[in-house]
């Protein structure tokens, strides 16, 4: 019986009038591999940060491993949690972002501690060494006294999936890791993502990278302005698509790739 | 004409055409120089004993001690409130936000002067007692004639230092802003709470951010402790200005606190390059 590590149930999302997400529902399992597809502003973005709580939802409901990310409900209305609560949530989620988002006045090594002398409490000496072993599992060992603004993007990128792994988290959102590298360093990324999926973590990508999507992926969710319109397995999606819209869609797709 | 070779052209001298007019104005300019020394130096414009007598006697190197303790004092005050101010203006309270943009709008709308006669002049008349105690203490905190209180000294610190928060307020509000909200989602998506992304990746990379600026207010901060003169705080210029009212060397005790604004300065250029390289920009 698979465990259900996300869950998603008709949330919606509004800034001001803007809305964002309007009523996405979906299952994620326990070491799925998750790719979310869609065009630009189509909310993949919002709904990973809804996930944790970057962003606060305007209705329905978001578990992950049966809890609720920043919220408690009460007879059916939602309370949202404090801080201290909150960030115990976010400890066991782990995010990576388009724009890396180092800590730019700490070295690589500094970068992936930082979290755990302060959020898991550890020494400085076991901090250092799982760092270390981290950075040595995403191929930068060497450069752990490096600074970010030293490293390549494919560097930095590689720094914040090790300082995300170092937290040991249950599940992993990789808000369009790629985009923002050229085709050469987008290799080195996808690469440790690969060995990531291997590993049997629990993923979420919102992706334009047709090679994660289509390679490593186990399921796709296919958002077209915060609706869902396919939620279905990767092959399913790639080899016969159901809608005219996912059709387009990979057609732009594949011309890219 | 034949057609140069090829190699020929590199052996050729080139002559560069001399700026004629710059160098003449460089002459006019020397010129006048030597003559305005020459004139200093026939009227003996300046009684170079009496400058060096004066120089480092000991209530002048007091005063300049006194203008550089409020001015340090009033500028660490003002960088821990105006970090306040800051967070405040930041915060997305409305009554938060509101009251530090008019504080800020307000001590930085009234020149300093006016604010260290206020403190020394008004304060005391507006409030003559200051009587602070808990609702179940029998003795108060402070219970004093706000006289006693208020000496130029605190006059001064309370004035420049309320006074300068509203400036650093709006330094140290740059600063963070121009740190990208990138960095702070991480510390947070990574389980930090927010006092420990302000501390840990915020403020430290905040310092570097405003060290020039902070710089530039220090030594306003320091120049501005002369306007303390006018309610009896013995700084530099109140020290110079009670001897030269005694003895009428005007100019000798000017020049000798206009050496000792510039050592100051000097001290805190000094500063300002060692903090640069204690936190380079990486």
């Amino acid at each position: 019986m698979k465990t259900t590590a996300v869950e998603a149930r008709d949330v919606h999302k509004a800034w001001g009038t803007f809305e964002a997400l309007k009523g996405v529902s979906f299952n994620l399992y326990e070491g799925e591999v998750m790719a979310v597809l869609g065009p630009s502003g189509s909310g993949k973005s919002t709904l990973l940060r809804c996930i944790n709580h970057l962003e606060t939802i305007n209705g329905g409901r978001i578990y992950v491993h049966d809890r609720m990310t920043g919220y408690e409900e009460k007879n059916g209305v939602l309370y949202e949690l404090g801080d201290k609560k909150v960030c115990k949530q976010r400890a066991s989620i782990g995010m990576v972002f388009q724009s890396f988002n180092l800590f730019r006045h700490l070295n690589a090594l500094e970068n992936v501690m930082l979290a755990l002398t302060t959020v898991k409490k550890m020494s400085k000496k076991d901090a250092e060494g799982v760092a270390r072993k981290q950075l040595a599992w995403v191929g930068l060992a060497d450069k752990a006294k490096s600074y970010p603004s030293k490293l390549s993007g494919g560097q930095q990128q590689r720094v914040a999936i090790a300082r995300a792994l170092a937290m040991e988290p249950s599940l992993i959102l990789l808000d369009e890791p790629t985009s923002a590298l050229d085709p050469e360093l987008s290799q080195e990324v996808i690469s440790t993502i690969c060995k990531l999926a291997e590993m049997g973590k629990t993923m979420m990508i919102a992706t334009h990278e047709i090679t994660l999507a289509r390679d490593f992926a186990d399921r796709v969710l296919f958002l077209v302005e915060g609706k869902v319109q396919e939620d279905v397995p990767a092959k399913q999606f790639f080899e016969a698509p159901a809608t005219d819209r996912s059709r387009q869609f990979l057609r732009h797709l594949m011309t890219r790739a | 004409m034949a057609p140069r070779l090829e190699g020929e052209y590199h052996t050729l001298q080139v002559v560069h055409r001399k700026n004629w007019g710059a160098w003449f104005v460089a002459f006019v300019t020397l010129g006048l120089i030597s003559l305005l020394v020459y004139a200093s130096v026939k009227s003996r414009i300046i009684n170079v004993t009496v400058f060096f007598h004066y120089l480092f006697s000991i209530d002048v190197i007091i005063g300049a001690k006194n203008a550089l303790l409020v001015g340090t004092l009033s500028l660490l005050m003002a960088s821990i409130l105006g970090l306040f101010i800051a967070l405040a203006r930041l915060s997305g309270n409305p009554i938060l936000v509101s009251v530090s943009a008019a504080y800020v709008y307000f001590f930085r709308g009234t020149p300093f002067l006016i604010q260290i006669l206020f403190w020394f002049n008004a304060v005391p008349i507006m409030f003559p007692h200051i009587y602070i105690a808990l609702p179940f203490m029998t003795t108060p905190i402070i219970d004093l004639p706000t006289i006693n209180v208020i000496t130029p000294f605190y006059a001064a610190l309370f004035a420049l230092g309320l006074a300068e928060t509203a400036y650093m307020g709006e330094i140290i509000r740059g600063a963070i802003q121009a740190i990208e909200k990138g960095q702070s989602e991480a510390a947070l998506a990574l389980g930090m709470r927010r006092y420990q992304v302000m501390s840990k990746v915020i403020i430290p990379q905040l310092i570097r951010i405003i060290i020039p600026n902070t710089g530039n207010e220090y030594l306003n901060l320091l120049k501005s402790t002369s306007l303390a003169m006018t309610i009896g705080y013995l700084e530099l210029l109140r020290v110079v200005t009670n001897i030269y009212s005694a003895t009428f060397e005007v100019v000798e005790l000017l020049c000798v606190a206009g050496f000792w604004y510039i050592v100051l300065t000097g001290i805190v250029t000094a500063l300002q390059t060692t903090f640069e390289k204690i936190f380079p920009y990486r």
